[in-house]
């Protein structure tokens, strides 16, 4: 019988965008979301650094594999039927391909398309050079994201980029 | 023959049930090779880890409490809270993952709405990255 004693662990970089507050969602096409100068590190095992252009609402990601998890806050003001669409995207310097999967936050009434929910998760390579960002789009009525009138009973989004290789 | 098992690079710990007012009072103290002993509600992991904290209740008919939480205390930034709804209509109707990355677990109330108990069961759970640090 053969075991590996040794504990396996894992090795990462996970970083948190920093969105700007009070953002208005008011089309059913998406719109970027905002991005702010700077990012949380959380932990940095790869010595990576993330390119914020906070003007253009992009990040340029190092040279990596890296898994994407964004989640939106999102309020409407009411408990009507409403919520929120987004999802990561790359971009090649002219326009924007959607990358992973959809997103969706919803309020207290169910919307269509129930097989949509929960986090914007991705996956995508980097030379280097690679940019993304973060799009977002209303269901109903029209939404706030990074709400700070009532962050404190929800808590505010967590965009966040995970370098795993 | 004795010898030390191997733990793998993710983990998965739950925390005994209990009925309270806030998750102040979870403590994942559920025997599991992932994590050491539990003090005063903190228990501490293995290894330095990237944790996903998700808090569970069952249909306790306290229609109208809901729980903002922290995976540890001390935590200030709302981008790490999870969420714990009431049944009543509200404006955040979706459950949310607390997040951290630290060598300890210790459920942390933020914020409450309403009023009463809540059933926190035993499959509140955290999803642990144990990184090599």
């Amino acid at each position: 019988m053969t075991y590996l004693k040794a504990a396996k662990k894992g090795k990462l970089s996970v970083f948190i965008l920093n969105l700007t507050t009070n953002q208005n969602v008011t089309s059913t096409s998406y719109q970027d979301v905002s991005l702010e100068t700077g990012y949380d590190t959380v932990v940095d095992q790869y010595s990576a650094t993330l390119t914020i252009d906070a003007t253009n609402n992009r990040v340029t990601l190092p040279a990596g594999k890296f898994y994407l998890d964004a989640r939106m806050m999102t309020k409407a003001s009411s408990t009507g039927t409403w919520g929120s669409e987004y999802t990561w995207y790359s971009w090649d310097g002219a326009s924007r391909t959607v990358v992973g999967y959809e997103g969706r936050e919803v309020g207290s009434i169910a919307i269509g398309d129930p097989h949509k929910n929960e986090h914007a998760r991705a996956y995508i390579e980097s030379d280097g050079t690679e940019i993304i960002g973060l799009q977002v789009k209303r269901t109903n009525t029209a939404v706030e994201i990074e709400d700070t009138q009532y962050d404190q009973n929800s808590g505010l989004g967590r965009c966040m980029i995970w370098r795993i290789e | 023959m004795s010898y030390t098992p191997s733990r793998p690079a993710l983990g998965y710990i739950q925390a005994t049930a209990v009925v309270a007012s806030t998750s102040d009072s979870v403590v994942f103290d559920i025997p599991n090779d992932m994590q050491t002993t539990d003090s005063g509600g903190q228990t501490d992991l293995i290894d330095n880890s990237i944790i996903v904290m998700r808090l569970s209740r069952d249909n306790d008919g306290t229609t109208s409490r809901s729980d903002v939480y922290y995976a540890n205390s001390g935590l200030t930034d709302f981008k790490y809270r999870g969420r714990m709804p009431s049944e009543n209509n509200n404006l955040f109707q979706i459950s949310e993952d607390a997040f951290d990355y630290a060598s300890t677990v210790e459920p942390t109330n933020a914020r409450s709405a309403g009023t009463g108990n809540i059933s926190f069961t035993v499959e509140s759970h955290c999803r642990i990255w144990r990184l090599n640090t």
